[in-house]
């Protein structure tokens, strides 16, 4: 596998976690680049181009509510989590630590066949 | 700053009417938020090489505009500004070599010289009917037929021409410096078109005699004849009738053009205003078009001033008639495609009035 396949590869397992990971960002207000700086401290990095549109679909689905706000002389758009947001976090977090749980044992699985 | 608003316009024009505004104030205000903390960073001030340096990193406007639509499309944000830009060029010039071939097509029965348009039409009447409604079905049949395989072929790149990669290896901020603004004028044009409003004016107005030209100038070389110089005026005393309103245009237009260079951007006001102008301009041209003939030369003058035959001062005669109307219809075409371009972008921008507190 070559380089640019193996980042390929890595790139789509982390785009995986993305809507989890700030879903679990936005139990309170946050602007986009405070969201991205909150994530990269936790050691996933994203950019903006993906985080924009991603928030914008959440909330299409209604999971955050958003509204612009004036800031320093300048509008920035905060968002939250909805109440249905709110309602389907703790589903997610169960069913992520189920394919955790399940991902540990194929993957020991596999390297012990 | 001007580079963030050139950025986020790029975005915005390949993103659909219905959110334009507000992913473009987002993109405003994250870019603003790097650009701060950067510079916070560095200890520098906020100037270009910032921005282009967040821009690059932030990524192309064809990438950003393509992550903000999600779903698929026949022709997707890649590719549909060249489709559009294909369309854009493609249907008005068969529509103008539809309208030269009608007219082509009318005037395929003898024209004389000094006929009238209302005993032209009198004497063909059925065969300009037949023509032009032969045109009108050509001339959709073959815009849908353009449109159609456009559209196809444009489908068909974006089926199978691969992802977007190729265009981000292109991408570079610093490329921005050469697009300009949808609102930015462009002084030079300005100025050159006050200069011949202004010159046209001042002709049409108090030297309207020396538009004219000299037939007999071949034989005066020939001859070193000076003194046989005959010079002929041009316009007729129908066009002498039109002055005062293509005068009103001209200062019209003169008055837009200063105040735009003065403000230095298009604004609402004045895209109205250059709307109004158009209009007035369109209906001189049909009114011409529709008037008697604007040039004033006559076959016995022609032969007087030298032409050796007058067949050969009918051919020309002719010519500069016709010529003169092929202007004036062309004048309408591009006026009109002009006018409904400036009339969109005004309902364009109305529509995309920024949401945001």
């Amino acid at each position: 596998m070559t380089n640019e396949s193996l980042e390929n590869v890595i790139l789509e397992l982390r785009r995986g976690v993305i809507v989890l990971a700030v879903l679990s960002r936005l139990g309170e207000e946050q602007y986009g680049y405070s969201l991205i700086k909150g994530l990269m401290k936790h050691g996933l990095e994203i950019d903006q181009g993906t985080l924009y549109p991603l928030l914008r679909r959440l909330e299409s689905h209604g999971l955050l509510q958003s509204n612009w706000r004036i800031e320093a002389d300048r509008p920035r758009r905060y968002y939250i989590l909805s109440d249905e947001g709110r309602a389907l976090l703790p589903r997610l977090k169960e069913e992520w630590t189920s394919i955790v749980f399940m991902m540990n044992n194929m993957l020991n699985i596999g390297e012990i066949s | 700053m001007n580079l963030i608003e050139t950025y986020v316009s790029e975005v915005g024009r390949q993103l659909r009417q219905k959110n334009r505004a507000d992913i473009e104030a987002e993109i405003r205000s994250a870019l603003q938020d790097m650009l701060d903390e950067r510079s916070k960073q560095t200890g520098k001030p906020i100037n270009d090489e910032l921005i282009f340096a967040v821009l690059q990193e932030y990524g192309s406007p064809e990438k950003i505009a393509a992550s903000y639509q999600g779903k698929r499309f026949l022709i997707g944000p890649r590719l549909f500004p060249a489709f559009i830009k294909v369309i854009q060029i493609v249907l008005p010039i068969m529509g103008v070599l539809g309208l030269i071939g009608v007219g082509f097509s009318l005037g395929r029965p003898k024209l004389t010289p000094g006929i009238d348009i209302r005993t032209y039409v009198q004497l063909n009447a059925s065969f300009i009917i037949n023509t032009i409604t032969h045109a009108i079905y050509g001339f959709f049949g073959s815009m849908i037929s353009a449109l159609g395989s456009i559209t196809l072929i444009f489908a068909l790149l974006e089926r199978f021409v691969p992802d977007l990669k190729t265009i981000e290896t292109r991408w570079d901020a610093h490329n921005l410096l050469k697009v300009s603004l949808p609102d930015q004028i462009k002084s030079t044009e300005l100025i050159v078109e006050i200069f011949f409003s202004g010159l046209c004016i001042l002709l049409f107005n108090f030297f309207p005699q020396i538009i004219g030209f000299t037939p007999s100038l071949n034989s005066v070389v020939e001859t070193g004849n000076w003194q046989s110089v005959t010079f002929i005026p041009i316009l007729s005393e129908a066009f002498l009738r039109y002055v005062p309103f293509v005068t009103a245009i001209g200062i019209l237009t003169i008055v837009l053009d200063g105040m735009l260079i003065q403000r230095g951007n298009w604004e609402v006001w004045s895209r109205w205003f250059a709307v109004i102008v158009k209009v007035l301009g369109i209906s001189i041209a049909v009114v011409m078009l529709n008037g008697p003939f604007l040039i004033a030369v006559s076959t016995e003058s022609l032969v007087t001033a030298g032409f050796t035959t007058p067949q050969a001062g009918n051919i020309l005669l002719t010519l500069m008639n016709e010529g003169v109307r092929v202007v004036l219809v062309l004048t309408i075409i591009f006026g009109s495609l002009d006018l409904i371009k400036m009339l969109i972008r005004l309902f364009r921008e109305n529509a995309s009035i920024l949401k945001v507190p």
